[in-house]
């Protein structure tokens, strides 16, 4: 237990370069990604146990640690979508605001297509306030007067 | 036919580079400035991209095409710089007569001061690669299905195999996985992809597309319409593998293999274009072989960051409308000429005026022959090696960007060649 709290969340903050803590008792999973910070493209093995990060392997430079921790504990996209307009061309674009958590893409895509909007509608209007309550909203990223 | 109509500055193009080359002109001075577009809105290919990832550089905001481009159609709005669009440009000559239709006003010629081409690239079609098997429909280029998708508002297809990796394969196979089409594969002949890592990992790896590297599609099958394809394994020379053939039943088959600059018009002007870009020869200023006509943004040569058609485009317009203004004929001035040596191909831009390398950093874009990790970039002067510089990894996915400083020249001035070359450690 000592060794779990001393390299929790917050002191993982500090992890630099190739991190490896073989006897850690907890490895549950160990998971393959690719590094997309930079066009290098590192293969990295990423150890988890209860759900976090407690070591990367494969990274070139500490950003591939950093990128592990977000990838695989809170992963996010950004989703672009289409809302089919009775009657009109181009149909209308889409995104929500920020990322939101990978596993709401599928609801998320779901809860656009359900919409209906009126138009006019300008560039940046709110087509959905807080889609799938994950506090984001989803945006018109073209004019459809 | 109508009187030939005077302009200062000409715009060949309403993409991100005719949009950001107007206002620069219009910034150095020149008034009269027309942009002419063949389609019916002002945007370019940025209005079909409806997916993130655009403007990180100039706006850090990660917006969609369509964003990015109405920040800069609203600038040339408030300019008022007048766009005609629905108006395609058929010829060029070399003392920069232009002539256009359209519907609204026929046949114009005008006759511009100076002439900015931004007509952006088109894609390699199906032709250029031959692959055997039936002419069935179903084929499209990945670019052409995008445009129908988010356009258009059709679905291509209900089972899709993408041949080729290029970013628009990729996003377009996620674009088809929102819409509930199946992507079967995506097909990539190369023992790499071309694609931005991020969207592999985004576009395919997200959705369990698996990625074929170092496969080819070998034949095609379908009466009418597409039913399936042949995917071979191609050895270290890219032939395919006797018996190593799958067959993927499909619908559609995308073809995402590159873009080539659109430069029919420029041959007509008389501009001298460079056989690995694809585009026009430039010197510094971005003015091509013939005086008074410059090029920027795909047209010149491919870009995989709009924001760096943004700011090519920018200078490109601001020379143009100096240019205009002087309206000197160009005098014969003493050039360098930029080589590309080992591990480097398209260098933009081709010709340097010596006096320029002299007084003030000169940018130089190209790309690496191959991916190349701990590589050295080498810059010699008539041969004589005069600068090093260490770069961490290259690859041919994206442009690389070196800036030639004065200093570099401090106890060999080139005269004749300038060559750049990638070595790998
Ligand atoms: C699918 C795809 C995805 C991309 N993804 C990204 C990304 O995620 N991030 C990013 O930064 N960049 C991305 N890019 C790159 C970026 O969009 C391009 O680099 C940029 O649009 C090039 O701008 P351009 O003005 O040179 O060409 P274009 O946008 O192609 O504009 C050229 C314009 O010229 C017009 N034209 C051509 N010929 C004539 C004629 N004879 N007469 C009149 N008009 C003519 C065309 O109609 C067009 O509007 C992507 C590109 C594509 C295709
Ligand atoms: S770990 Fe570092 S070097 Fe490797 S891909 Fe990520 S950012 Fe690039």
């Amino acid at each position: 237990m000592m060794q779990r709290r001393a390299f929790g969340r917050h002191a993982l903050g500090h992890l630099s370069h190739v991190q490896l803590f073989s006897d850690y008792p907890m490895i549950t999973m160990k998971r393959e990604i690719t590094c997309i910070s930079c066009p290098l493209g590192c293969s990295l093995e990423v150890s988890l146990a209860d759900g976090q990060v407690v070591a990367v392997t494969g990274n070139e430079c500490p950003r591939g640690v950093a990128y592990a921790r977000q990838e695989c504990v809170h992963p996010e996209r950004m989703v672009t979508a289409l809302i089919p307009i009775p009657g009109r061309t181009p149909p209308l674009s889409v995104r929500t605001e920020r990322p939101i958590p990978k596993n709401r893409i599928s609801d998320c895509l779901c809860a656009i297509a359900a919409a209906r909007p009126t138009l006019p509608i300008r560039i940046g209007d709110v087509i959905i306030p807080d889609v799938v309550g994950v506090g984001v909203a989803v945006i018109a990223t073209r004019d459809l007067l | 036919m109508n009187a030939i109509i005077p302009i200062d500055v000409l715009i060949i193009g309403g993409g991100p580079a005719g949009l950001a080359a107007a206002l620069a002109a219009k910034a150095a001075g020149a008034d009269d400035i027309l942009i002419l577009e063949r389609e019916n809105e002002l945007g370019g290919i940025l209005r079909q991209c409806i997916h993130t990832g655009f403007g990180l550089h100039i706006f850090k905001e990660e917006l969609t095409g369509p964003e990015y481009a109405a920040r800069y159609i609203s600038d040339v709005q408030a300019q008022n710089i007048p766009a005609q669009c629905d108006t395609m440009v058929i010829d060029i000559t070399s003392d920069r007569l232009v002539t256009c239709v359209s519907a609204a006003h026929g046949l114009q010629q005008f006759q511009a001061g100076a002439i900015v081409l931004a007509m952006g690239c088109r894609e390699r079609p199906r032709g250029a690669l031959g692959i055997p098997g039936a002419r069935c429909s179903g084929i499209y280029s990945a670019g052409t299905a995008q445009r129908f998708v988010n356009l258009e508002g059709y679905l291509p297809g209900r089972r899709v195999v993408i041949l080729g990796s290029g970013d628009i394969g990729l996003i377009m196979a996620r674009r088809l996985t929102f819409a509930g089409i199946k992507v079967e594969a995506v097909v990539e002949l190369m023992p790499y992809s071309s694609g931005l890592k991020r969207n592999i990992v985004q576009c395919l790896d997200d959705f369990g597309i698996p990625l074929m590297l170092s496969h080819t599609v070998t034949a095609i099958h379908g009466k009418g319409r597409l039913t399936g394809v042949t995917i071979s394994k191609v050895d270290a020379d890219l032939k395919p593998i006797p018996g190593s053939e799958l067959h993927l039943p499909c619908d559609t088959l995308l073809l995402s293999v590159g873009l080539i600059p659109e430069n029919e018009l420029s041959r007509n002007a008389g501009v001298d274009l460079d056989a690995t870009t694809g585009g026009p020869v430039v010197d510094n200023r971005l003015q091509t072989s013939v005086p008074g006509i410059f090029a920027c943004g795909n047209v010149l040569h491919v870009h995989d960051l709009v924001d760096h058609v943004s700011v090519e485009a920018a200078e490109a317009g601001r020379q143009a409308a100096l240019a205009a203004a002087s309206r000197h004929q160009d005098e014969p001035e003493s050039a360098v000429t930029v080589r590309a040596g080992d591990g480097v191909r398209g260098i933009v831009p081709q010709r340097i005026n010596s006096e320029a390398l002299t007084t003030a950093p000169v940018k130089l874009m190209f790309r690496p022959s191959s991916v190349c990790r701990n590589a050295v970039l080498v810059v010699e002067a008539d041969g004589v090696p005069v600068h090093r510089v260490k770069k961490r990894v290259l690859t041919p996915g994206e442009m690389v960007e070196l800036s030639i400083k004065p200093d570099f020249f401090a106890a060999v001035k080139p005269v004749r060649e300038l060559c750049i070359s990638c070595e790998n450690q």
